[in-house]
């Protein structure tokens, strides 16, 4: 009897219009539980050579986590994996909403997907059945009239959609999944990989419940969640005011990235802040399936200049720094409809104001000019030219198709040094987070192997003291000593190497940081609980850590297939130089010697060799991967 | 003499003033995290904080008339 897994993997081939169902033992579930374990498996069987990413080759896979689609609260989540055409690395990225849980009930722990369509088509999983459909009636239109075509044709209004948008199709290389709208698989680009497959959608029906072992436990830790979800200080602020409330903490401490990271601070912060979202554009606060926390926030604007359709997700910290303060702009208005725009489109937030922030720099220093750029005046805090940029970049038009191959690819073409502007890690520019102010995300972003990625490991300020609310809750992993924010020393390296574990069990079961500790109030020992209690499995944070590790493994053995090695994992030379601006003006950047040490200690502490950027053999057979050693 | 305390955004609901703006007493010896006690606010809710601008570290002694800002831990959005 399985319990939370559903025992079947959903396999398809385009190219063949072939679906095949796979049925895994127990023992596979154990060794890789879900989500990106499940994913790395497939990508490692079945691409053993370097690969085109937009080719039939590229192995895309959706993989819910183990708890995904049960009642254990704030675990909605599914991962999406295959090689990025923006890194040319793994590309993983997770998204929360409805869609995972959805896939889950129809019976399926995971859909792989190989080849590529003659025409455009989207799939359709009901119930344990599978058929792909034609879509060329669905090519070319926006998130949102999909979905609705989708549902409509389909005759019911409860089909989840996971899809691209027309940017996915045009393959922007940082075009991303969504799943009801407001749900997205962010960041890598894989969206362009579906748009690469003629894959336009996964539509999924399920209406059977997830077996778990035992109910009543999954139940209680549901009702202590619930009951405290109001009153723990993290949780709280996620409901009343989301990420958002980082702009200005943020810019408070002097780093909120401002004009391409020139400045950590932006004079109209509060312009563009949580309370300023939640006076004028916020009409409800909205949720994940099986989630009481509510950090979604849910927008609208309806003025004569502007209108905004609330269906579509509204603006998280990312999008309000990226396309806000990174570029200069201070119009809260304008950033929520710039949002609404990559919702419709599918784009990543994240990369798209990077890019253009990155081509603002550009120009300011005289690299690019008019005559280069439509003549769009791309000075720094231009409102006139954010709406308009978007549009171009998702469509690929005139100047948008130079910037849809992201930034680094654009710097290859400014010329002229542009690059030293650039601030990207194996190609994908950094989140809106200061390496400057919190060694850890430095290694992070450095070491992540999916590119520059904040939710890699764990984030430094929550372990910095002993009233601190992660050393409480990670002492259960071994990490009850506070380490300061600055720290490069082994400390800090083990820390980033422990979290990075905890963060990929998270992902394997489906879990999201902003339900758990050490970013917001449920702790590891009813997290423990829940895994028990649904599966029927007697077990413990050790084999749940090895299993993180086993996925941090195999994803750094499919970074070496695709030609990555340990020179890639450095930081832009910016996290080098002192910060500017605000609370923290001429502070020292991070220290590059004592960084690099670090670097090196983590690849020896996780047992992985420098020279040949892989797991060391005995690692691997520790970790029950010998089937990469023989490959 | 007073000091001041502003506590910012999801703060506010820890403070007994409704505009989130607080004026105390100044006691002799008050440092930053004296303070967060008094305040009941040891509980790592707080992350960043300001005095008179300036990134204050728990240890930092407290003088009349400081204006404190208190803001809400962050990290990853």
């Amino acid at each position: 009897m399985a319990y939370g897994f559903t025992g079947k993997i959903l396999l398809v081939d385009l190219t063949k219009s072939e679906i095949l169902v796979e049925m895994p033992s127990e023992e596979f579930y154990r060794q890789y539980l879900g989500g990106p374990g499940i994913g790395l498996y497939y990508l490692l069987k079945n691409n053993k050579r370097y690969i085109d990413p937009l080719g039939p080759e590229n192995t895309l896979v959706f993989a819910p986590g183990l708890l995904t689609g049960t009642s254990a609260p704030s675990a909605p989540r599914y991962t999406v994996l295959a090689k990025s055409p923006l890194t040319g690395a793994l590309g993983k990225s997770e998204a929360g909403g409805w869609w995972g849980p959805e896939l889950k009930r129809a019976g399926f722990d995971a859909v792989v997907v190989r080849g590529r369509a003659p025409r455009p088509v989207y799939l359709w999983i009901k119930d344990g059945e599978a058929e792909i459909r034609d879509a060329s009636h669905l090519w070319g239109l926006q998130t949102g009239e999909v979905q609705e075509g989708i549902r409509r044709e389909l005759g019911d209004e409860r089909v989840q959609v996971a899809q691209i948008g027309p940017a996915g199709e045009k393959l922007v290389r940082f075009a991303n999944i969504c799943n009801n709208l407001a749900h997205f698989n962010g960041r890598n680009g894989l969206g362009a990989v579906m748009g690469s497959k003629n894959l336009r959608a996964i539509a999924v029906r399920g209406t059977k419940a997830v077996e778990v072992k035992d109910r009543s436990v999954v139940k209680e830790v549901l009702r202590w969640v619930t009951e405290q979800v109001n009153i723990h200080p993290l949780s709280a602020a996620l409901y009343e005011h989301g990420t958002p409330i980082g702009i200005t903490s943020n810019n408070a401490g002097g780093c909120l990235p401002t004009n391409n990271w020139d400045y950590g601070y932006f004079a109209r912060a509060e312009d563009i802040g949580s309370e300023e979202l939640i006076k004028n554009y916020l009409i409800r606060r909205g949720n994940c399936f099986a989630c009481p926390i509510r950090c979604k926030r849910v927008v609208e604007v309806k003025d004569k200049d502007i209108t905004v359709d609330s269906k579509y997700g509204g603006p998280e910290y990312e999008a309000l720094a990226a396309l806000g303060s990174n570029c200069g702009i201070s119009n809260l208005k304008l950033i929520i409809k710039a949002n609404e725009l990559c919702n419709r489109y599918g784009l990543d937030t994240i990369s798209l104001g990077m890019t253009i922030s990155f081509a603002m720099k550009c120009y300011e220093e005289g690299i690019i000019d008019k005559t280069q750029t439509d003549g769009l005046d791309l000075r720094f805090g231009n409102e006139e030219v954010l709406l308009p940029l978007i549009e171009k970049i998702a469509n690929r038009e005139g100047f948008g198709n130079v910037l849809a191959d992201g930034s680094r690819a654009a710097a290859a073409r400014f010329g002229k040094r542009s690059e030293k502007y650039l601030l990207e890690v194996k190609g994908q520019e950094v989140p809106m987070h200061d390496p400057r102010v919190k060694s850890g995300l430095g290694l992070q972003f450095a070491l992540a192997v999916n590119g520059a990625d904040h939710w890699f490991a764990q984030h430094d300020p929550f372990f910095t003291s002993r009233e601190s609310l992660g050393v409480q809750a990670a002492s259960v992993i071994g990490l009850g000593e506070p380490v300061d924010a600055g720290d490069l020393s082994f400390k800090k390296v083990r820390h980033v190497l422990y979290t990075s574990y905890l963060n990929g069990v998270y992902d394997m079961l489906g879990v999201c940081v902003f339900g758990y500790v050490a970013r917001s109030l449920t702790p590891l020992d009813k997290l423990l609980n829940l895994v028990e209690a649904v599966t029927g499995w007697k077990t413990s944070w050790w084999e749940l850590l090895k299993a993180g590790e086993r996925f941090l493994a195999m994803a750094k053995e499919y970074n070496v297939r695709q030609g990555l090695t340990f020179s890639e994992d450095r930081l832009p030379e910016k996290f080098f130089t002192p910060l500017k601006g605000g609370s923290r003006d001429g502070e020292p950047g991070l220290d590059r010697d004592k960084f690099y040490e670090a670097v090196r200690l983590f690849y020896e502490m996780a047992g992985w060799e420098v020279d040949t950027g892989r797991p060391a053999k005995a690692k691997l057979y520790e970790l029950g991967l010998d089937w990469l050693i023989e490959i | 003499m007073l000091i001041t305390v502003k506590f910012h955004t999801a703060l506010k609901r820890y403070c007994p003033q409704n505009d989130g703006m607080l004026q105390l007493q100044y006691i002799e010896g008050l440092n930053v995290k004296k303070l967060l006690e008094q305040l009941n606010l040891n509980n790592g809710a707080v992350g960043l904080v300001l005095v008179n601008g300036k990134i204050a570290s728990r240890e930092i002694q407290l003088m009349k008339g400081d204006y404190v800002e208190l803001f809400p831990i962050f990290g990853g959005g």
